[in-house]
């Protein structure tokens, strides 16, 4: 019974993804983006950065890969990555220096590298490397970035956080769960022609107008103190007047037509319960939304610390949450494994598909950063260190892979897992304090053209991948 | 002094539940306190001569508040409660000692952040929270908005439970998007520039379910007989095309099943797309005797896919017995078997006594938009049939609407800022309606609206004009917008003379509206959102489902309720010999005699194992880890909660409980909770919040009753659950009936716990240090008022800490 359910997607896949390469054209057209129509500018090939987000760290003792260099062997739950190789770097021993001991705070830093704790009990983040990349890629595209997640909404900042991103001013950005939704807002088109649709934006615009002028007013007799969450209004309205312009550049830009095929694969009910198929249909959806260039900046939380998804269809009903709280319990620790190698395969699936796609002698991946990894390495203490890191495509930008990138190594000599609370130590307290993860955001953030030589406590680019 | 006696000191100096007063004791420990113990331990390497590790102790900053400072406090805190610091050669403190320090320091912290968090500024801004936004929304334009939906807005943050901290509620560009959108619909709908088009469409059991049997069934004149059984699980779409958002009703004529032993079907209505249950309730009734149920929802525009189903717990017996074909229809389970589908027999048994819960359907009728005038009420309201139509009439407009919707009396220059927009869209050519709505979704979209503005620019004045005042009110015991009467008193100046004030709280509390207060405050309070947040494992506990956990948040709420109504004290959220149930919570507590979906008020005895908060399932499970309830987490939620003392977070890198070897003895938490409590830096902390949880490890992770501790692992028997404990104070108790008596007996303690989240809720800030006089004096006079609520309410709200920002 099982069985012919499985073959049934495989089907329906192949069929959807045969439908993609028929209808949606790449390479991408430069000449369509309305803002550099005008400009003599040659047009640069496109940068993309994909953040994808692992709840609740692994278990570290079967994760662990112990060997440095390019023989590297994968450990078991990262077989599925072995075609990949060529193509990623898993790292070793990384760590947010504000992010040890923070137990599940550990998301909302991921990308922000922010220590909450100094920004005051206010709770303040800062902002994360995707919304810094986003800033520089948003004129080009017709959406600034993507927020995706397992759970819509923002979520509560400091317990249970819903998204990876953060503005400016450290506000969570509300990202989205259902792959229908997101399709519709991307490619979905309002009703009404171009005049009616320059007409709501142009009255929309009046609004935000009227409405920015009130609190501008307020904010000047306020002078230059007591202002912030009058300053988080106005940074907000004015970002959406910024959009609102971008839209009505865009309008005479007709979007990419999809055949019924893309845009049913889309319009089903996908439920969560289906782990895998909600998984690589929201892949699908960032591989879709990359390769018609609507986004170049995409975070993909795919399960929140609260919750990553049970996989009924493995027989795993507990969330990566219950799971991590192992007790030490040799079952459900090998539950954890399965589910850390299920998860893999699914970012396996999504690295397959980039690669899939060719724009000439380049794969999409090729121009795709990916970073998958988590903010918790041994979830049952709320480990932080030796965070679960992989680095993935980015090669035509200049990215070279193949080794197991290890900081651990060069200190400890070798892995001990029998030894599992020797294990345990190494990733609660990092073993080299120079391995911030902020180094390789940082590293990141400069490919993505971004003019900055620090981020938060970073000490200076990856050199060993670039 | 035996090292017994020092715990117990180091317990009352830094938490001082159970004794000594929190409230009164200002925190100058630090040259009492601090100070000799880093100049014992530390300051000889972190001091004038040595900074190892860069770091000088001596010369910190002692200041908490600053986040700074505060964060290298944390570090020295996380340093020493781990033992890591002093180092292996120092001389250890003892662990007690240790402990005590740490917990000093963490009680700074926490001191420091909330005077972060309630940081005055000359304006303050309180964001609306989505669910005050759709109940301002519905008292400014009667219009029902469905803040949750997809198309909604995003969910707000919280604060220790309460999602209404001013200072944690942000907004973000995709806020102001859904801001935009939202006033767009609800204005839309308030105001359509068409007659709404209506929607009335019954559904029959041909339509449900025999698709084109009707003309073979009316041939046999049966199509009036037909209807449509339901099984467990089973269910129908309902679903139809809506063409415009609005309030629609729904009625459903159905006969409900229940076997005499058995569970009451249970038939619940949801919207797929929205993720909304519509409605749902137990249904008991004869199959001849059908009843109609009828609710309204509200829904926005397009097709929606609404699937009526028949809930009943554990496993589903579809497809397996529920095999109906739509060749063949079904009509009565009197005349088994000749009228019935071999799989239908087993419905009931020989008799028709049904043996499992299910449904018998005849109809699904929906009808709407109700509100179907047009132009509406609203419309006639605004534009006035005759009106002028011009700048005058927009101006005059503007200014009544944004005089609501700004909760006080706009300003001329708001004022022409929204004129200005109705020209500018008159000039690009719209109609004079369309052009006066533009200024509307520009009033709600305006700080003012979305925010609850306090003070003004000019002038620093704590204390609340009586506008700002009305609003503090209104969003406190109503979360929605000032009525009539209250703009009224605010008009004339009268509402903050203290018996004004206190007759309103009075009014307001007897008003339909108080509901939002006295659910909405147990939920945030009590944590009930995490009710549920880790799904109880299905094969552990297979009679969990949606009923129960809604019916167990409910229990909250309504026990809540019951304390202003009936005038009782807040010493019975401790201890009561009553509680209110529905047939399904009082089955899941083994307490005969409950029948319906509603709650009624149910009398306690000693063998029910139940009274006040803390043996409700909804609060037992909030909890638990979804396999198993969790004795530490219910003993800092007690803390939390009940006495409003969060303990310190746990260091990192805590050793974790080795599961029970095979061939060992089965053992309890307990058991295993007490071998892990060799480590003295642990147990220290533990001591202190255990007691609090394993005093309930009689109820299981989903609230019930049990003796024994059903265990996997290990051999023989499941072990007995020991519930007996000692606090901190030395009193000892044997279960968790004996906890609650001494609980009682501290309940001023409660009180004061209790008066700082209620003003909490009410300010939307936190308490801080400043606070503690005003907070010391409520609590104090609560106990003059035998801690009755409603007085507690009526207090806080003529004090001046209501009054002052």
């Amino acid at each position: 019974m099982s069985n012919i359910l499985t073959q049934r997607w495989l089907l329906n896949r192949r069929h959807f993804l045969r439908g993609l390469g028929a209808t949606v054209a790449l390479p991408l057209l430069d000449c369509m983006n309305p803002l550099r129509a005008h400009a003599a500018e040659t047009a640069a090939k496109p940068r993309r950065s994909v953040f994808v987000y692992i709840p609740n760290g692994v278990n570290v003792l079967t994760w662990q890969i112990t060997k440095a260099g390019r023989d590297y062997e994968f450990s078991a739950p990262m077989r599925s990555l072995e075609k990949h190789r060529a193509n990623l770097t898993p790292i070793s021993g990384l760590h947010h220096p504000g992010g040890l001991g923070t137990a599940h705070v550990c998301a909302d830093l991921w990308l922000t590298g922010a220590k909450l704790s100094q920004e005051g009990g206010a709770y303040r983040n800062s902002v994360s490397c995707d919304q810094l990349m986003a800033e520089v890629t948003s004129v080009q595209t017709r959406f600034s970035s993507l927020e995706l997640s397992l759970a819509s909404g923002t979520g509560a900042p400091g317990n249970v956080i819903n998204t990876l991103s953060w503005s400016r001013d450290g506000v969570p950005l509300p990202a989205e769960d259902n792959p229908r939704n997101v399709f519709n807002r991307l490619f979905g088109e309002e009703p009404g022609g171009v005049e009616v649709r320059r007409r709501r934006l142009n009255r929309r615009h009046g609004v935000l107008d009227t409405v920015l002028d009130d609190a501008r007013s307020l904010r000047r007799t306020l002078g230059g103190v007591d202002r912030t969450k009058l300053d988080e209004y106005l940074t907000a309205v004015r970002e959406v007047e910024v959009r609102t312009e971008r839209l009505d550049a865009w309008l005479n830009v007709p979007k990419p037509k999809l055949g019924p095929d893309v845009t049913g694969h889309f319009q089903r009910d996908v439920s969560k319960s289906q782990a895998g198929e909600y998984y690589r249909t929201m892949y699908d959806l960032i591989v879709l939304a990359l390769r018609t260039d609507m986004t170049r900046v995409i975070t993909y939380m795919s399960g929140t610390e609260g919750n990553g998804l049970a996989i009924p269809e493995i027989g795993i009903t507990q969330t990566r949450h219950e799971l991590s709280h192992h007790s030490g319990d040799p079952e459900i620790m090998a539950r954890l494994s399965k589910s850390d190698a299920f998860i893999t395969e699914q970012f396996s699936y999504f690295l397959d598909q980039l690669t899939a796609v060719r724009d000439g002698e380049e794969s999409l991946l090729d121009r795709t950063m990916v970073l998958f990894g988590s903010g918790m390495s041994y979830g049952h203490s709320h480990g932080n260190a030796n965070l679960p890191t992989i680095f993935a495509g980015g090669r035509a930008l200049g990215f070279k892979h193949g080794q197991h990138l290890d900081y651990n190594l060069p200190k400890i000599k070798n892995y001990d897992l029998a030894n599992a609370g020797a294990h345990y130590g190494v990733c609660g307290k990092p073993v080299d304090d120079k391995a911030c993860l902020s180094n390789l955001l940082l590293t990141m953030l400069q490919k993505m053209e971004v003019k900055s030589e620090k981020f938060v406590d970073s000490l200076g680019p990856v050199s060993e991948i670039v | 002094m035996s090292p017994l006696r020092t715990i117990a000191c180091a317990f009352a100096a830094s938490l001082g539940i159970f004794y000594g007063d929190h409230l009164a004791a200002a925190p100058t420990g630090f040259d009492t306190v601090l100070k000799p113990f880093l100049a014992e331990h530390c300051t000889r390497c972190h001091g004038e001569k040595k900074q190892k590790g860069n770091l000088r102790l001596d010369t910190l900053a002692r200041d908490f508040a600053s986040p700074l400072s505060a964060s290298h406090w944390a570090d020295v805190m996380e340093r020493i409660s781990t033992g890591e610091m002093p180092p292996e050669e120092e001389p250890k403190p003892k662990a007690a000692e240790a402990a005590r320090i740490a917990e000093w320091i963490a009680g700074q912290i926490k001191e420091g952040e909330k005077t972060r968090l309630a940081k005055r500024e000359r304006v303050t801004f309180h964001k609306l929270t989505r669910e005050e936004y759709a109940h301002t929304i519905r008292d400014l334009l009667s219009v029902n908005f469905d803040a949750t939906d997809p198309t909604g807005l995003p969910e707000d943050p919280s604060w220790q439970g309460f999602e209404r901290i001013g200072s944690v509620l942000s907004v973000s560009p995709a806020h102001v998007e859904k801001y935009l959108a939202a006033a767009e619909a609800v204005l839309n709908e308030a105001l359509p520039s068409a007659a709404p088009k209506k929607l009335s469409k019954r559904k029959d059991p041909f339509d449900l379910r025999y698709n084109g049997q009707r003309p073979k069934a009316e041939k046999l004149g049966l199509a009036d007989g037909a209807r449509v059984e339901l099984w467990p699980h089973d269910g129908l779409d309902v679903g139809a095309e809506f063409l415009v958002s609005g309030d629609y009703r729904m009625r459903i004529k159905l006969s409900g099943m229940k076997p005499p032993q058995g569970r009451a079907p249970h038939v619940s209505i949801y919207a797929k797309g929205l993720d909304r249950m519509l409605f749902e309730q137990d249904v008991v009734t004869t199959e001849d005797q059908p009843v109609i149920l009828e609710f309204t929802f509200h829904v926005p525009a397009g097709r929606h896919d609404i699937r009526l189903t028949c809930e009943a717990p554990g496993p589903s017996n579809l497809p397996r017995h529920g095999r109906y074909d739509a060749g063949r229809f079904f009509t009565t389970i009197k005349d088994s078997p000749t009228g019935r589908q071999p799989w239908q027999w087993k419905l009931t048994d020989e008799e028709g006594v049904p043996i499992r819960p299910f449904l018998i359907v005849d109809f699904v009728e929906v009808e709407g938009p109700l509100q179907s005038a047009w132009p509406t009420p609203q419309q006639e309201k605004f534009f006035s049939s005759g009106g002028t139509q011009d700048v005058a009439q927009a101006r005059e407009i503007v200014t009544r609407f944004a005089g609501r919707a700004f909760r006080r009396p706009a300003r001329a220059d708001e004022i022409s800022r929204l004129v200005k927009l109705v020209e500018s869209e008159l000039q690009s050519g719209e109609k004079f309606e369309a052009a006066v709505k533009t200024a509307l979704v520009g009033t709600l979209c305006a700080k003012d609206f979305l925010y609850l503005v306090e003070g003004s620019a000019g002038q620093v004045n704590p204390r609340l004009n009586d506008w700002e005042l009305a609003s503090r009110l209104s969003y406190f015991l109503w979360s929605t917008m000032p009525d009539d009467r209250l703009f009224d008193l605010a008009r004339t100046n009268a509402l903050h003379q203290p018996a004004v004030l206190r007759g309103e709280v009075a009014r307001m509390l007897r008003d339909p509206k108080a509901a939002r207060f006295t659910t909405g405050f147990p939920k945030q309070w009590l944590q009930l959102k995490h009710v549920g947040m880790f799904p109880p494992d299905k094969k552990l506990y297979p009679d969990y489902d949606a009923h129960l956990e809604k019916s167990m948040i409910a229990e909250g709420t309504e026990f809540f309720r019951e304390v202003p109504e009936k005038n009782l004290s807040v010493r019975e959220f401790l201890n009561s010999d009553w509680t209110l149930l529905n047939a399904r919570l009082a089955d899941h507590y083994g307490i005969a005699g409950v029948k319906g979906d509603v709650f009624q008020r149910v009398a306690l005895r000693p063998e029910d194992h139940r009274g006040g908060l803390l043996t409700q399932a909804g609060v037992l499970s909030l909890t638990s880890d979804g396999q198993r309830h969790r004795p530490v987490h219910r003993g800092k939620w007690v803390l939390e909660t009940i006495f409003n003392k969060p303990p310190p977070p746990p260091p990192a890198n805590v050793k974790p409980i080795e599961p029970t070897p095979a061939g060992q003895p089965k053992a309890t938490l307990r058991m295993k909770l007490e071998a892990h409590k060799s480590d003295e830096n642990c147990a220290a902390c533990h001591r202190k919040i255990d007691p609090l949880g394993l005093a309930f490890d009689n109820y299981d992770a989903i609230g019930r009753w049990r003796t024994e501790e059903a265990v996997r692992d290990g051999a023989g028997a499941n072990p007995k659950v020991d519930a007996s404990g000692v606090l901190p104070d030395g009193r000892k108790f044997a279960d968790g009936a004996e906890l609650r008596r001494l609980l009682v007996e501290d309940t001023d303690k409660f009180a004061a716990a209790f008066v700082e989240k209620l003003a909490t809720y009410a300010l939307r800030r936190a308490m801080t240090i400043d606070d503690r006089r005003a907070l010391s004096a409520l609590a104090s006079q609560s106990k003059a008022t035998e801690y009755r609520l409603r007085e507690i309410v009526e207090a806080l709200v003529v004090s001046d800490l209501f009054q002052q920002r």
